[in-house]
């Protein structure tokens, strides 16, 4: 297991000051990686750089999941778009940490 | 693999790659934020205690499943995953369901059933806990695509109890079964 940390440089240009950490775990392999996100970038982005910190490439049944107020949440498109800000102070997410969750074989409940 | 059950992994090596994942999977930081509690035979059987909370239960609320992961096939193949009795660590059909799970609209593909009898090995009546990361899964009458099978090298005993985890968090974990 390797904890991958990047840090953008050019917070300004990315959306003025401040930047949050957001933590990812790729739950196929357990590996971990931690993106340090300035506050203009969207979700969508954070979690593009999430992929590529991971070595991993997202797969269209790829689910990107939370502890939301009211238990695991999925990431949706209107999440996705969100600005990093917007996305913290809200509160949407409890720990800030997401799961990169790939579809294995089997029958669905 | 085969289309026709798992095969037996020499022990030595099943023993050396279970007990290099179970020390991968003791320094994972889920251990500690999920409240998994790991205990290794020291040979190829790895239980793990989970917390599983239902949408209505307080935060400090939880109910404790036992799951058994016997890796003699490891990790050429997933670990055998059954939901256990927690001080006899085994299942006995028809007698121990109150160890399972029940589970409602999970997103993505899993079956717990309580006495499976379609397994390749004729007569075989057991729990099966069946997604393509459990043993069970390829010894019955299941075919994934290739892009879901179990992956020697990719795949380890985080990828199967991490999965089994989420089934058991708000809001698909609804209390025991039976």
């Amino acid at each position: 297991m390797t904890n991958k940390v990047k840090e953008k440089p050019d917070r300004e240009k990315d959306g003025g000051e401040g930047h949050h950490a957001f933590g990812f775990t790729y739950d196929d392999t357990g590996e971990t990686a931690e993106v340090n996100a300035p506050n203009g970038w969207t979700m969508q982005r954070v979690i593009d750089e999430a992929y590529e910190d991971l070595g991993e490439t997202a797969k269209p049944d790829d689910r990107v999941e939370f502890t939301g107020a009211q238990g695991t949440a999925v990431m949706t498109p209107e999440l996705r778009a969100m600005k990093v800000k917007d996305f913290v102070q809200r509160g949407i997410s409890t720990e800030n940490q997401f799961h990169i969750v790939s579809k294995p074989g089997g029958a669905t409940s | 693999m085969s289309n026709v059950g798992t095969a037996p992994v020499a022990r030595a090596l099943a023993r050396a790659a279970t007990g290099r994942d179970v020390e991968r999977l003791l320094v994972h930081p889920d251990v500690k934020r999920c409240g998994w509690t790991v205990v290794y035979d020291g040979d190829v059987v790895v239980t793990v205690t989970l917390p599983a909370r239902r949408a209505d239960y307080a935060l400090d609320r939880s109910d404790l499943f036992v799951l058994a992961l016997n890796c003699d096939s490891y990790d050429s193949w997933p670990p055998e995953t059954k939901f256990v009795e927690p001080t006899t660590r085994s299942y006995v059909v028809g007698k121990d369901i109150n160890v399972l799970p029940s589970i409602t609209n999970f997103p993505q593909p899993l079956g717990i059933h309580p006495a499976f009898n379609n397994f390749h090995e004729r007569g075989r009546i057991d729990q099966l806990v069946c997604f393509s990361f459990t043993r069970g899964y390829y010894d019955s009458s299941h075919q994934p695509q290739p892009h879901e099978r179990w992956v020697q090298g990719r795949h380890w005993l985080y990828s199967t109890v991490r999965y089994l985890y989420r089934a058991l968090q708000p809001p698909y974990y609804q209390g025991r079964l039976g």
